[in-house]
């Protein structure tokens, strides 16, 4: 066959082209050029990008819940809250409103009580700093996860204030503490620590966290994530194309981000009219607790970067409890309470909201939040925080 | 491991760390072996007793044959052990399930227990043949004994083309393993031009095109006409873009070390004839049955007619080579058939007076017929899959229209780099352009797949 070959090349009018012909090949020096446009390029494509696709938000934006992924559009909305007269409540859904519309949640409902507040503080002092809350929390989200997006993706937001909710409900059984020696499907576990601690359900392959460690560092793997979530239907471009045969990727391209009409993740619904029977929560021990831990990392990351924290712990839905189940919570909560405390952390921990108020275990409804708000606002640890800040 | 993934990455940057550091000892072949083995191993620790024996094998016979007056059967005695080994881990459930199929038409109750829980090595195809020249070659006198076992298992093992090839030849690997490798910076360069060229092809093509492909051929009864057509050719490119993906990021990390290996694919859709299209897809094996089957049967010296019996056997030895089934040995009886029938008209004026696009045309879909048998799971699959192509009727194939064009445009870069208009990819500009689109493609736009090299089953 080879020697048909011959033949056949023979009669071609064309001499065969040798090897390095054939291959697109750089020299050392095009080499030299090309790494350094890779690299503008990488670097800037986020930025650029930034400009194509402007944010329109909103005083009360939140990341929406279909874009929970979209991590690229958080550290936007982290960015824009870059100010030292704002202040970003972080946390998971509770604080990100699970039944509630985005006016509604945590951080409005604390403007509405600090507004208050600053108004009798105006009187009193002639100052005039207005401190605006913003819901920095991201649905889905839990403390392992939650080390991950303050690590990578709030390093704008260094040595402000922020106010940082402990939900004790990730550590109330051992499948919600990731402790479980099986593979569980649980949100976001691009953001966990892929190495070190090791989490026992979490089973991706040595080579996929390697990936993820790596792609969490590139700034330009998180605009990649960004298209694939709010553009692509949560895939990449040629999976999308395999879908959709005729459509035009570029046609997807959005041009102006504009989220998608944000409303509750959940019907807002009172915990008692779904949950009949109160719940025994084993809870883990929080010496052993792999999100205990976290939201611990989470308090001393947040501090090495000299950021002004101030932790709200719960309020848990103690009334979906059994007493002996509330026991443990309390005990849990104690133990939180004494090391922030030891740790020289501001905190506040409020008392149960009244049954009505909880949508389930842990979100309140919208009169929930306000109450909390409230009593937040008045408390003596917040207050002395937020006057010692402002001074 | 697989070539792209962050494994190699870290192996690669730890092997070339200290390759660089031991360049100047006489440990560097150690080193080139140690790391071979650590990556082959890295599928399985229990891979490695098995390139160890055809290793040990091949070099104690080369080096009892130096003194023996019994070179044949020594020589005998090598491909026999090394075939064995093929047999046994590649070949003995097919023999065994094709025996129990016979015993069972014949009516006679006998049945053998089809082996289970092998374990196909990764690559056995390719070091088993690539050992076997060395034995072959010393035997003809057309290459000293290796002194040196790490110098020789370092040759049959040397990691960036172990798995998959090409299969390269002692005479020309071997000696660059005894002299230090010159390291220039231009290799360098080239190495790292080939390896991200391959990875292109690997993950932004292989595995896109292999997204339509992997439905259609998983129900072929449910497909119409186009839709067969559309994913037999995009399988057809899917098949080169893996493996000629594979040997570019291959022959780019051994350019880097500062080795030569042979070139194996030269745009092999652009063949306009069978034996055009064989001198450049897979050259490295096909040169290999052309040198060591084609040529021992007596290629075309005995006249016409054993020449196409000798062109037919070496095609379906080869598909057998492919894999143990049915399909692969159909596979290689069209590629036979084709390139015997089609030699007188080839080598004739009329042939030659046919447009080259339109006999360009021609192969592709003798090719094209080929890779049905290829790609399919079972012959009835293969079978429906053909019968479907042309009386399968015909509703919206679905396909695409950016796979199509992205062909389209690796088509017509193909055929400019082979035309007058080659001059195109002269222009710095031009190919500095290609690869930062390619690098930024690859930096953005592929999600977190990783799937292995279609080559690494055989």
């Amino acid at each position: 066959m080879i020697q048909l070959a011959k033949d056949d090349l023979k009669s071609r009018s064309l001499a065969e082209p040798s090897d390095d012909e054939l291959t697109l090949r750089l020299s050392p020096r095009e080499w030299c050029v090309t790494i350094v446009v890779v690299l503008v390029l990488a670097c800037s494509v986020s930025s650029f990008w930034k400009r194509v696709e402007p944010l329109n938000t909103t005083e009360d934006f939140r990341v929406p819940f279909t874009w929970s992924d979209d991590y690229w559009t958080y550290q936007r909305h982290v960015d824009q809250n870059a100010d030292p007269n704002r202040i970003l409540v972080l946390g998971d859904s509770v604080v990100w409103g699970e039944y509630v519309t985005p006016d509604e949640s945590l951080h409005a409902a604390l403007n509405r009580a600090m507004n208050g507040a600053m108004s009798r503080a105006t009187k009193n002092t002639g100052e005039q700093t207005e401190v605006v809350f913003a819901n920095g929390g991201v649905n889905g989200l839990h403390p392992l996860a939650m080390q991950g997006l303050l690590r990578h993706y709030t390093s704008s937001i260094s040595r402000q204030r922020v106010i940082l909710h402990c939900n004790l409900l990730w550590t109330s059984s051992v499948e919600r503490d990731l402790q479980v020696d099986e593979e569980v499907s649980f949100n976001h576990p691009d953001l966990l620590p892929q190495f070190s601690p090791s989490i026992l359900s979490y089973r991706a392959s040595a080579e996929h966290r390697l990936s993820i460690s790596i792609q969490n560092r590139l700034p330009y793997r998180v605009l990649s994530r960004h298209f694939r979530v709010t553009n692509f239907e949560f895939q990449d471009v040629p999976s999308w194309s395999i879908e959709h045969p005729y459509e035009s990727p570029w046609a997807q391209l959005r041009f102006e981000s504009t989220a998608p009409r944000d409303e509750p993740h959940s019907p807002p619904i009172v915990w008692s009219e779904k949950i009949r029977r109160q719940l025994n929560m084993p809870w883990v021990d929080l010496k052993t607790s792999n999100q205990w831990a976290a939201f611990q990392d989470c308090v001393k990351l947040l501090q090495s970067r000299n950021n002004k924290v101030f932790v709200v712990v719960g309020p848990l839905n103690e009334h979906c409890l059994t007493p002996e189940s509330g026991s443990r919570y309390r005990q849990n909560v104690d133990i939180v309470s004494d090391w922030l405390r030891d740790r020289k952390v501001s905190h506040f921990v409020p008392k149960t909201l009244s049954a009505e108020q909880y949508g389930d275990a842990s979100h309140p409804l919208a009169s929930g939040y306000q109450s909390l708000a409230d009593e937040i606002a008045t408390s003596d640890s917040f207050v002395e925080w937020m006057g010692r800040q402002s001074r | 491991m697989l070539f792209h993934t962050w494994h190699f990455v870290f192996f690669f940057a730890i092997v070339y760390s200290v390759y660089l550091l031991l360049r100047r000892t006489q440990f560097w072949t150690h080193w080139l072996l140690l790391a071979s083995c650590v990556f082959y191993g890295w599928w399985s620790p229990l891979y490695l007793l098995l390139i160890i024996y055809s290793t040990l094998i091949d070099f104690l016979i080369v080096y009892w044959m130096e003194n023996s007056q019994r070179k044949r059967t020594w020589l005998v005695v090598s491909i026999v052990s090394n075939l064995s080994v093929l047999a046994a881990f590649k070949y003995l459930g097919f023999f065994v399930g094709n025996l129990n199929g016979l015993l069972e038409s014949a009516d006679i109750a006998m049945r053998f227990e089809v082996p289970t829980g092998f374990l196909l090595p990764v690559g056995i195809s390719f070091y088993t043949f690539q050992s076997m020249s060395y034995t072959i070659d010393y035997y003809r006198g057309e290459i000293p004994r290796e002194k040196s076992f790490v110098r020789f298992a370092a040759y049959v093992s040397l990691f960036p083309q172990l798995v998959a090839g090409p299969i390269e030849r002692a005479k020309k690997l071997l000696p660059q393993l005894q002299e230090l490798p010159q390291l220039r910076l231009q290799m360098v360069a080239d190495g790292a031009s080939l390896f991200v060229i391959g990875m292109f092809k690997k993950v932004a093509l292989a595995d896109y095109l292999s997204q339509y492909v992997d439905p259609i051929y998983a129900n072929p009864g449910d497909h119409t006409a186009a839709a067969l057509w559309l994913g037999t050719i995009a399988f057809a490119w899917q098949i080169y873009f893996d493996f000629s993906g594979y040997t570019d990021m291959a022959r780019g990390i051994a350019k880097t070390l500062g080795f030569d290996l042979m070139l194996n694919f030269r745009h092999p859709y652009l063949a306009s004839s069978m034996g055009d299209f064989w001198a450049r897809w897979h050259i490295s094996l096909s040169s290999w049955f052309k040198d060591y089957v084609y040529i021992p049967l007596g290629g075309n010296r005995d006249g016409p007619w054993r020449t196409y019996r000798n062109l037919f056997l070496t095609m379906v030895l080869s598909g057998f080579w492919h894999g143990a089934a049915w399909t692969f040995v159909l596979w290689g009886l069209i590629h036979g058939i084709a390139a015997a029938a089609t030699r007188p008209l080839e080598r004739s004026e009329f042939y030659r007076k046919i447009p080259l696009l339109f006999r360009q045309l021609i192969v592709f879909l003798v090719v094209l017929l080929a890779w049905v048998f290829f790609r399919a799971t079972t012959l009835d699959d293969a079978f429906v899959i053909v019968r479907g192509m042309f009386v399968g009727g015909w509703t919206d194939p679905q396909c695409p229209l950016i796979l199509l064009g992205l062909l389209l445009a690796i088509w017509i870069y193909q055929w400019t780099t082979e035309s007058k208009f080659s001059w195109i990819w002269e222009h710095s500009f031009v190919r500095i352009a290609v690869f930062v689109f390619i690098i930024m493609y690859l930096l953005l736009i592929p999600g977190n797949r990783q799937s292995a090299f279609i080559y690494f089953q055989f």
